[in-house]
């Protein structure tokens, strides 16, 4: 039987919020299996079981801040029981605590003026739109935003409002066609000048992030890089990395979904699918196609626009990436 | 005979040594992250060899400067797993009467005359110390304890120059762990660490840090050369921390892979490799060791015991050891 703790990670840090158990009360566990994720001031770190046996007394839940120390379960022998029993109500206080400090006024909701906009991180944004819920119901209700994954959970146990169909925000579509001569001669003279191998994904990543960059001003740009044979790979901020270095993978949520159909028969896919903005880049004989679909809930029409032909100015003629 | 004998002892206290540098770090690991110990700590766990094989070289009188990954080299010096968590702890048996706590941590009687929070920061202090004995005319020597990252400070190429133009008793000891902080170190220190010494004109020794036989012979050698006044010497110890840098580094893979801590881990233990060791040379059984580790694990937990109900200092010793009033 082993205590598992919120660990204190550094110094001066009184709570750790725990952000999510990756484990269920009840699961079997081995040493070095993820438990939860806690997050500090300074980073979200995953902490390991120190033990073998199965996940119970679970004292705390995903989104608790926990005094570090604190135990909040324990890995037994047994799954027995998996959730701690409430703790015991508190004996007779001592008389000097009755005269309480007058209560301090509840923190005024956010007045912050967010427009009419929803407050949301893209995964709570996405699941929300997988799931059909409407992040607007949680809204009306006042819940503070911006709204994260775990919010999602009141959501899911709210009634759809009476007569209430949700409503998947229209897919809108914008489509662009570019030559494809500069491109090509940008990467044949990377590869004759530099002996640098560019492949094409790399530079529509690259490109594709820096116009939605300068379209939307999005300071982080998350490209889920489309392998229908294989596993997407999520690049952070490619524009900023030279085309000559290692791409940098991130497991962070994705901005838009980029297919590279370049290789491929295919030429354009409109699927309609609005949980991300989703980005398709086919080739015509001596053009490149571009094709953007996406919701009013990503960006407006301008910015839309301002993307598809920011990247294809950049393709046409590289240069335009580079300055 | 006797020698064997005294082998044997001499084999079973540096066994011992590295079991109890392991246990006093697995303890100081989980009074940090259960929030029982104020401050920062740096786990020696791995390093073992290289302190207990260098402490093992020196007498009590020999003197050693320690570095902020400093409790193995306490532990190795001599130290008492009571009064070092007391002072882990900030209570008031603590060795500096727990003010200075895990990077600060000094044991006097027993010739450590201190870890340093700063990187590097004791090159100055044990070069002073083994000048020091040489003006006495004693034959102390100071063995310099420092980490990979540290030769990239300053005051390491001023020291050794001073020491070798004046042929100070001192051995410059640079555990090469492999990571500065978060940076593997053959990105951040150009050309060889050994050269760096030889440049001034320093015999310089690079030496597997898992092997406390091969640090401890080569320690042995070089301690009785310097007592003979032909220091300084500078060792490269090839070593490894299983640990992060500092306890709350627990995700470390974004900068060293899972695979290269189990090799480590798996094929270089230090305590493991030795106690192979000695079993198959016939020196103790493999029963003996685990009574050895038992009770020191027993030894180090009812220190902790002790420490954790221990007294804080009074409010009154607050500026107790700040001022010496000079005659």
């Amino acid at each position: 039987m082993a205590d598992v703790i919120m660990p204190a990670l550094g110094m001066a840090q009184d709570t750790g919020k725990l952000v999510q158990w990756m484990k269920a009360p009840g699961d079997a566990i081995s040493t070095g299996d993820v438990l939860f994720e806690v997050e500090t001031d300074k980073s979200v770190m995953e902490v390991e079981a120190q033990a073998d046996g199965f996940l119970t007394q679970v004292s705390a839940s995903d989104g608790e801040d926990v005094p570090v120390g604190q135990v909040i379960a324990v890995i037994s022998a047994t799954a027995e029981n998996p959730v701690a029993a409430p703790a015991p109500p508190p004996v007779a206080q001592a008389v000097t605590e009755v005269v309480a400090a007058p209560t301090p006024t509840a923190p005024a909701p956010d007045a912050v003026t967010t427009g009419g906009r929803i407050l949301a991180s893209p995964k709570a944004r996405r699941l929300a739109a997988q799931e059909g819920l409407d992040l607007g119901q949680l809204a009306a209700t006042g819940a503070p935003m911006p709204y994260h994954v775990s919010d999602l959970a009141t959501l899911r146990e709210m009634p759809a409002a009476a007569g209430q169909t949700v409503v998947m925000a229209a897919t809108k579509q914008i489509m662009a066609r570019c030559q494809r001569s500069g491109s090509r001669d940008f990467m044949e003279w990377m590869q004759a000048d530099g002996a640098i191998t560019v492949t094409t994904s790399a530079m529509f990543a690259s490109f594709a992030s820096g116009a939605f960059r300068a379209a939307t001003e999005t300071p982080t740009v998350v490209v889920q890089v489309a392998d229908p044979d294989g596993t997407d790979i999520f690049l952070r901020n490619p524009d900023f990395t030279r085309l000559s270095a290692p791409v940098s993978e991130t497991d962070e949520d994705a901005t838009f979904v980029l297919h590279d159909l370049s290789d491929s028969f295919l030429t354009s896919l409109r699927l309609g699918d609005t949980a991300l903005p989703t980005l398709s880049l086919g080739s015509d004989g001596d053009s490149y196609l571009i094709t953007f679909e996406f919701s009013s809930e990503h960006m407006d029409d301008a910015q839309g626009i301002a993307f598809v032909s920011g990247l294809a100015r950049r393709l046409a003629d590289p240069l335009h990436h580079l300055v | 005979m006797t020698d064997a004998k005294t082998n044997t002892e001499d084999y079973l206290r540096m066994y011992r040594q590295m079991v109890r540098i392991r246990s006093f770090e697995d303890q100081a690991n989980q009074l940090y992250l259960s929030a029982k110990m104020p401050g920062l700590t740096h786990m020696y766990s791995g390093e073992e060899a290289v302190a207990v094989g260098i402490c093992e070289a020196l007498k009590v009188t020999d003197k050693i400067t320690s570095t902020h990954r400093g409790h193995g080299h306490c532990v190795a010096k001599g130290a008492d797993f009571k009064q070092m968590f007391c002072e882990l702890l900030g209570k008031e048996e603590g060795y500096c009467r727990g003010k200075g706590g895990s990077m600060h941590i000094a044991d006097q009687s027993n010739g450590n005359l201190g870890a340093n929070a700063i990187v590097g920061g004791s090159m100055g202090i044990a070069t002073g110390s083994a000048l020091s004995a040489k003006r006495l005319g004693r034959d102390d020597v100071t063995v310099c304890f420092f980490g990979d990252g540290a030769t990239a400070q300053g005051l390491l190429y001023e020291v050794m120059n001073m020491a070798a133009l004046w042929s100070l008793p001192v051995i410059y000891a640079c555990e090469n762990n492999g990571y500065s902080e978060y940076t593997r170190t053959d990105e951040i220190a150009a050309g060889s660490i050994v050269g760096r010494a030889e440049a001034f004109g320093i015999e310089a020794f690079k030496v597997d840090g898992q092997d406390v036989l091969a640090v401890n012979d080569l320690a042995q050698t070089l301690v009785a050369r310097c007592r003979k006044g032909e220091g300084p010497f500078f060792i490269e110890l090839e070593t490894y921390r299983y640990h992060g840098h500092h306890v709350g580094d627990i995700n470390r893979e974004y900068y060293r892979p899972k695979d290269e801590e189990k090799e480590w881990h798996t094929n270089r233990d230090p305590i493991t490799n030795f106690a192979k060791w000695l079993t198959a040379e016939g020196i103790v059984d493999q029963a003996e060791l685990d009574t050895i580790q038992t009770e020191i694990k027993t030894d180090a937990a009812s220190a902790v015991a002790y420490a954790l109900d221990a007294k804080y200092p009074d409010v009154s010793e607050v500026d107790m050891h700040v001022f010496a009033e000079t005659p």
